[in-house]
């Protein structure tokens, strides 16, 4: 039973965070290649298979690889073009160099995630993140745009400076790059510089 | 779903490719490379192509290549070295946003430039290479070369091209009230403004002055008091001023002088008659005196002329025997008027005549000759003494006459001067009764030149008297005038320099308006473009924390995780901000809520990981992507583990998000696993793979296999 609520729990991780959702057959290309839980992506392509060991050793862990291996090829021969990743559940801590070969020997083949069973939700969740798919959330995020920045600017201004922003705002429009708004702010900046200089140096006699 | 619904659906979907020439392709004619799929894969070994065949589709998407710029040889570059004669001939067909387009170019071997119009819109051109074209280790040289790399891409991505050219603009602009010329023209306005205050002192200062001029013509009282009593000396006295001011008095002074010296004119004028008088009396009373001693000389001049007369008479007496006496001697001796006539007779028969009678007496003489001498010489004795007598006669009229005609004249002079001496007389008694008549009423009829003269002298003496008084007073007036000229010139130096200051302080507070208000343009000129770029600096602050700590930092974290796939390390992008308008952006790999460098903590292969996290993570954060991946070997220094990894995260791009994949990679193995993961796994979706494989005449990508969804097929159903 204890074994079933692991497995359960691993199935409802999977389809709360992974959007897969359980198959109600275990078997798919024979009696051979039966699993404790099957699970599908919202993709024909991505099976989800869930095996559960309670003590795993090598040499069922050598099982358990042949076993997924035999699965796949099985697929492959038939044509099928599932793309298949196995969640090994154990009770005890999985040897690392054991885990590591099994995991490299199925390669290219199979993604072997090992969930220890003592694990939390959280870091079951975290363990087979990759099996689930990223959230990409297409960006509705507003982009800056100059025309309503200083638009919303010249609402507020006084008078005296609406002109200075809508001038601002001209060149922004017409300017291709930086240095041409440098050169266009420089130069109205000069004009207006110009004029206060022209107005100081009249003669006051 | 077809082809065409996902066009829609995406902003750009590559449709075909055709290289002929270009680089590493040959120049043979083969197919265009289809790439109207979801997927399209690519394998080829080093040099075989891959990298070409992506930037030829950046040449087309973008205009340009940014790997060759400025690359003056550029054809040289772009056609294939071995058929370098032939030019390099590329078409694209594409749909962007649901329109089919299609470019191509032919690029000669001499060519050094070409322009290609772009067929993404100039946003998605902006990011290009940060997050649709990712080129080999690009993204994993952005991440290690510090914050404003990955900042600058993050600022592109949360704003507009525009907003981050005008952000620039501003900030390379550097206008401040720190600039130079603002300082000038703010120590020149505060210039003016002292110049203006000065006047404004000067002014009151002026005004002061005047106050002091009119204080100081305290002597105003003693100056009314002195005109008044001139006034009153005067017949009729002037009438007083009515206002004891400056100006009043000036005015009563000019009036009292100018009855003055009409007075004193008048009192010179009856002088100068008086004078002209005396003179004129003086003169006729010694003309009289004159005519009194002259009246002897009269009297003897009467009795010549009497006398003269008497012998005259006589000598008209004389004249009139004379005259007779001569009338008697021409007319009396025929013989005398003869005399001539015979004596040529005679002379004649002397010299001629050989006859014996004498052709006078008409006697025959015998000595004719001798008689004819006797004879003449008789006659001549007579004619002779005729003359004389006669002669003497002649003169003796002569002197008569002569002496006659100088008693007339003596007479008719005497006779003159009598008349010119009676003429005299008559009209300076004529003169003397007119004189004396002037003064009928003044004196009396009959009055005397000494009582005339009389008369005068005591006028003149009056008239000297009044204009001795009147000089007088118009000394007075004249001192009296320069002091009040003094002041009043004083006063009227002191307006008229007020009123040119006031002049001055009027031109000067107007210039100052004017320049005030110019100062206040470059002012707002100033605020207004600081104001923008402050909004727009905290805009981009605030979206560039919106877009980094809200999205790419997550997502960064989590494709790093899913990618990587690491037991205790995350990564996090810790450090967003704006500085001096440059955004800064630095990733960190942290653990247990310390943070490190990620360059200097992870391996090779995890900051490769790293690279191709944040390009999906900017990838994904970009608003306006054209849902188009192009990978060029992406998997590199990455163990198999990682690469499972990342092909679930690119099938999900292609699953979930729909984007079109374009990766190359040179492992067979990969491309065959690539295949496998990346299979069509929907309706609609389709995957292509073609192998670049070289030849001595240049790549041809072959060995086409392209697949699509089919459900019956290729899966188990569930």
């Amino acid at each position: 039973m204890q074994e079933q609520s692991k497995i359960e729990s691993v199935v409802r991780i999977l389809e709360s965070t992974g959007g897969f959702r359980r198959f109600e057959r275990a078997s798919f290309v024979g009696e051979p290649f039966q699993f404790d839980a099957v699970l599908g992506s919202s993709d024909p392509l991505t099976l989800v298979v869930i095996e559960y060991k309670s003590n795993p050793t090598v040499d069922s862990l050598k099982r358990l690889s042949r076993q997924l291996e035999s699965f796949v090829w099985s697929l492959y021969s038939r044509n099928k073009r599932h793309l298949v990743s196995a969640v090994l559940l154990s009770d005890t801590p999985v040897p690392a160099m054991s885990a590591s070969e099994v995991v490299r020997n199925l390669n290219g083949i199979c993604r072997l995630f090992i969930v220890d069973a003592q694990m939390s939700d959280e870091e079951i969740s975290s363990r087979l993140l990759s099996i689930g798919r990223p959230k990409f959330r297409h960006m509705h995020l507003s982009k800056i745009h100059t025309s309503k920045t200083v638009e919303s600017l010249i609402e507020g201004a006084p008078d005296s400076r609406k002109s200075h922003l809508r001038v601002v705002l001209e060149i922004s429009e017409k300017a291709s790059d930086a240095e041409e708004v440098r050169k266009r702010l420089t130069d109205e900046y000069r004009r207006l510089l110009s004029e206060a200089q022209d107005a100081l140096e009249k003669p006051s006699s | 779903m077809n082809i065409d619904d996902y066009s829609v659906r995406h902003k750009m979907r590559l449709k075909s490719l055709a290289l002929k020439n270009f680089r590493a392709f040959s120049n043979t004619e083969q197919p265009a490379i289809d790439l109207a799929h979801s997927v399209i894969l690519f394998c080829g070994k080093n040099g075989a192509g891959k990298t070409s065949l992506f930037e030829a589709l950046e040449l087309f998407l973008t205009g340009s290549v940014e790997r060759l710029a400025g690359i003056e040889t550029i054809g040289q570059v772009l056609v294939n070295v071995r058929e370098p004669d032939a030019p390099a001939r590329l078409t694209l067909e594409w749909a962007h946003n649901g329109a089919d387009g299609a470019t191509s170019a032919e690029i000669n071997r001499n060519q050094k430039t070409f322009q290609v119009k772009p067929a993404l819109d100039s946003e998605q051109i902006n990011s290009f290479r940060n997050t649709t074209y990712l080129p080999q280790a690009t993204m994993r040289r952005v991440i290690s070369s510090g914050p404003l790399k990955l900042g600058e891409i993050i600022k592109i991505l949360a704003m507009s091209q525009k907003s981050e050219v005008l952000l620039d603009g501003i900030a390379q602009a550097g206008i401040t009230r720190r600039d130079a010329g603002f300082q000038n023209m703010t120590e020149a306005y505060a210039r003016k403004q002292k110049s203006l205050s000065d006047a404004e002192v000067r002014i009151k200062s002026l005004k002061d002055s005047i106050q002091a001029v009119a204080v100081a013509a305290g002597g105003l009282a003693s100056w009314f008091d002195d005109i008044n009593y001139i006034s009153m000396q005067l017949e009729p006295p002037v009438a007083q001023p009515t206002h004891e001011s400056l100006e009043t008095l000036d005015e009563q002074i000019k009036t009292v002088d100018s009855v003055l010296q009409s007075k004193l004119a008048d009192a010179m004028q009856v002088k100068a008659e008086g004078e002209r008088a005396k003179v004129r009396c003086q003169r006729l009373r010694e003309q009289e005196e004159d005519r009194r001693a002259s009246a002897n000389v009269f009297a003897e001049n009467e009795s010549l002329s009497v006398k003269l007369e008497t012998e005259l008479k006589s000598l008209d007496d004389q004249l009139k025997r004379a005259q007779d006496e001569l009338t008697d001697l021409e007319s009396g001796g025929i013989a005398e008027k003869r005399l001539p006539a015979m004596l040529k007779l005679l002379i004649d028969a002397r010299d001629q005549s050989d006859s014996n009678i004498c052709p006078v007496c008409d006697q025959p003489l015998e000595n004719l000759r001798e008689h004819i001498e006797r004879k003449l010489q008789n006659l001549t004795a007579e004619q002779s003494e005729y003359d004389n007598r006669l002669s003497l006669a002649r003169t003796n009229l002569k002197q008569i006459q002569d002496s006659r005609r100088q008693k007339i004249k003596d007479l008719a002079e005497i006779k003159h001067v009598i008349q010119d001496h009676k003429d005299e007389e008559q009209s300076l008694l004529s003169n003397i009764k007119v004189f004396l008549g002037n003064y009928d009423e003044t004196i009396g009829v009959g009055c005397s030149l000494q009582q005339v003269y009389a008369y005068e002298q005591d006028r003149i003496s009056k008239a000297e008297k009044t204009i001795h008084q009147l000089t007088g007073l118009a000394d007075k007036v004249s001192r009296l005038r320069s002091e009040i000229s003094a002041s009043s010139t004083r006063a009227s130096q002191l307006m008229a320099e007020l009123v040119e200051m006031e002049r001055q302080q009027t031109n000067l507070a107007g210039i100052l308006a004017e320049a005030k208000a110019a100062k206040e343009r470059v002012d707002d000129w100033i605020e207004a473009i600081q104001a923008v770029h402050t909004v727009l600096s905290n805009q981009l602050e605030e979206s560039l924390g919106t877009y980094a700590n809200q999205y790419i930092s997550r997502q960064f974290a989590d494709l790093f995780e899913r990618i990587c796939g690491h037991p205790y390390w995350k990564v996090t992008l810790p450090q967003v901000r704006v500085r001096y308008h440059k955004a800064e952006a630095e990733w960190k790999a942290a653990y247990r809520g310390k943070t490190y460098s990620g360059e200097a903590v992870f391996s090779q292969g995890e900051v490769n990981a790293c690279a191709l996290a944040m390009f999906l993570a900017l990838a994904t954060a970009q608003t306006s992507h054209p849902g188009l991946l192009l990978l060029d070997d992406p998997i590199q220094n990455m163990d198999e583990i990682r690469i499972e990894d990342f092909a679930q995260v690119l099938k999900s791009l292609k699953d979930d998000l729909g984007w079109q994949l374009v990766i190359a990679v040179h492992e067979e193995s990969v491309f065959d696993y690539l295949k496998r993961q990346l299979y069509p796994s929907s309706q609609g979706q389709s995957l292509v793979s073609y192998k670049l494989v070289s030849s001595d005449q240049g790549t041809i990508a072959s060995e086409k296999d392209a697949l699509v969804f089919d459900t019956q097929d290729f899966f188990v159903q569930a």
